[in-house]
């Protein structure tokens, strides 16, 4: 009899609590999201396995011990993995089109304003009882308006590791969402005859502007703001590999096979901090809430700030393209070339939208910064 | 509570302008790249292919032919 009970005591069964049934399910759900819906599949399959892993009784996956611990702590506590993400997508960026045409940089500065406005609203969530986010939590959580996943896993295990779970199932989700949060927003904003604003052809950028640009970048960013250098850092180092063309083989792989190994750890690794202490409990509630919450602001402050240059510059400008200015790339971009196309037939917004989409990476990178030299 | 609000609203108000004075500052030295660096580059951005619908036609035409000696061989 003894040892029938030892053996029911070794099974999942008699161990499991509901909480750890519920995060499991959260895990199928963002399985089934990635797989049916394809919302961003390539971090939330993993994310949702490590979850489902991560909150297996017994097994002891998330203590010293178990490789989802030891895959967190090499990857996210260091902060090494979203900066290998960082350094990928540097070298997936092509900076013609902003280099094109300069001013969009102000959208994706503009754009920005979602983050700061969520860190406000993060605090004055804590008027209502049950709320408890420290300032370092709310920066954590404003990053999600960047729109930018590295950034904000990065921020997040800067200043407020125990909300990281619940900070990259948001930024993710809401990226994937980015189609549907968006065009609402933007048309609100705008007039049918502003959306079929044609803008002028971008002009050719030459090869050695490209190579400058990372430099002058990281120049600027180490004499002005140190504390953004490891993701600014790690972007320009892609993107010089990328636009140097003599190190081919690297930028392939930074933007290819070091990518996936690292997305996939990257994944399991936020999967793993989806334990059911850390994630049922009202502030995700309030996490989800805030950064829809960023998103919208950033998107309308993007637009709000395209409409502004468009009264004062001698050239046209088409006022969706500020929605780009969150980063999200390609997305946000695709989807003002889409918004414009429903506007105007033969508008094609999509290069003149990138400038401002690689600019608002660029600008989430440097409010991260920010907000690691005023909270961190 | 008071005071952590006007503290996140300090943050709110620096962090954007800073956000601004950088990527503006960045906007400047933009404009000097492009007088300094984009001079070289005219010339050989100038040079489109000359790609006809003839060419095409060429192309497709080396590949129908290639397609069908492969397929001859590999019977």
């Amino acid at each position: 009899m003894e040892r029938w009970i030892t053996l029911w005591q070794s099974t999942a069964l008699a161990a499991f609590t509901w909480q750890q049934a519920v995060m499991m399910l959260v895990g199928a759900l963002l399985l089934y999201l990635a797989i049916r819906k394809k919302f961003e599949p390539l971090l939330l399959l993993p994310i949702g396995f490590g979850a489902i892993l991560a909150n297996i009784p017994l097994a002891g996956f998330t203590e010293p011990g178990g490789i989802l611990y030891y895959i967190y702590v090499v990857g996210i506590d260091t902060g090494v993995f979203p900066l290998l993400i960082f350094m990928g997508v540097g070298a997936m960026t092509d900076f013609g089109p902003l280099l094109a045409n300069p001013r969009t940089l102000l959208l994706g500065a503009a754009a920005q304003f979602g983050i700061f406005a969520t860190l406000f609203g993060a605090i004055a969530l804590n008027a209502i009882p049950g709320f408890e986010f420290s300032m370092q939590d709310a920066a954590a959580i404003a990053i999600i308006g960047g729109a930018d996943g590295p950034t904000a896993i990065f921020l997040a295990s800067r200043l407020s590791p125990e909300l990281l779970g619940a900070i990259a199932v948001a930024a993710y989700s809401y990226m994937a969402l980015v189609p549907i949060i968006q065009p609402p927003i933007m048309k609100l904003l705008t007039t049918q005859e502003e959306r079929s604003v044609r803008m002028e052809q971008l002009r050719q950028v030459g090869r050695r502007e490209k190579i400058v640009f990372p430099l002058a970048v990281l120049f600027l960013t180490l004499l002005f703001l140190p504390t953004a250098t490891p993701l600014v850092g790690m972007f320009c180092l892609g993107n010089l590999m990328r636009e140097a063309g003599v190190v081919e083989r690297l930028s392939k792989t930074a933007q290819n096979e070091l990518i996936n190994i690292v997305t996939i750890f990257l994944g399991l690794a936020v999967g793993s901090k989806l334990s059911a202490s850390e994630f049922l409990t009202v502030e995700t509630l309030g996490i989800l809430a805030l950064g829809a919450v960023a998103f919208s602001i950033g998107t309308a402050s993007g637009v709000l700030m395209a409409k502004l240059m468009a009264r004062f510059s001698k050239t046209p400008i088409n006022p969706l393209i500020g929605a780009a200015g969150v980063s999200a790339v390609p997305m946000a971009a695709r989807v003002v070339n889409k918004v414009g196309l429903d506007a105007n037939q033969s508008n094609f917004l999509l290069m003149h939208a990138m400038g401002p989409n690689v600019a608002g990476v660029l600008g989430s990178a440097v409010a991260a910064g920010i907000l690691l030299a005023l909270v961190g | 509570m008071q005071q952590q609000l006007s503290e996140a609203f300090t943050i709110m108000l620096t962090g954007m302008i800073t956000v601004f004075v950088f990527l503006t500052l960045l906007l400047l030295a933009m404009g000097l790249l492009r007088r300094f660096a984009a001079t070289d580059e005219t010339a050989p951005a100038q040079a489109p292919p000359t790609k006809t619908q003839a060419t095409d036609a060429q192309r497709v035409a080396a590949i129908t032919a290639a397609v069908h000696a492969y397929r001859r061989d590999h019977q």
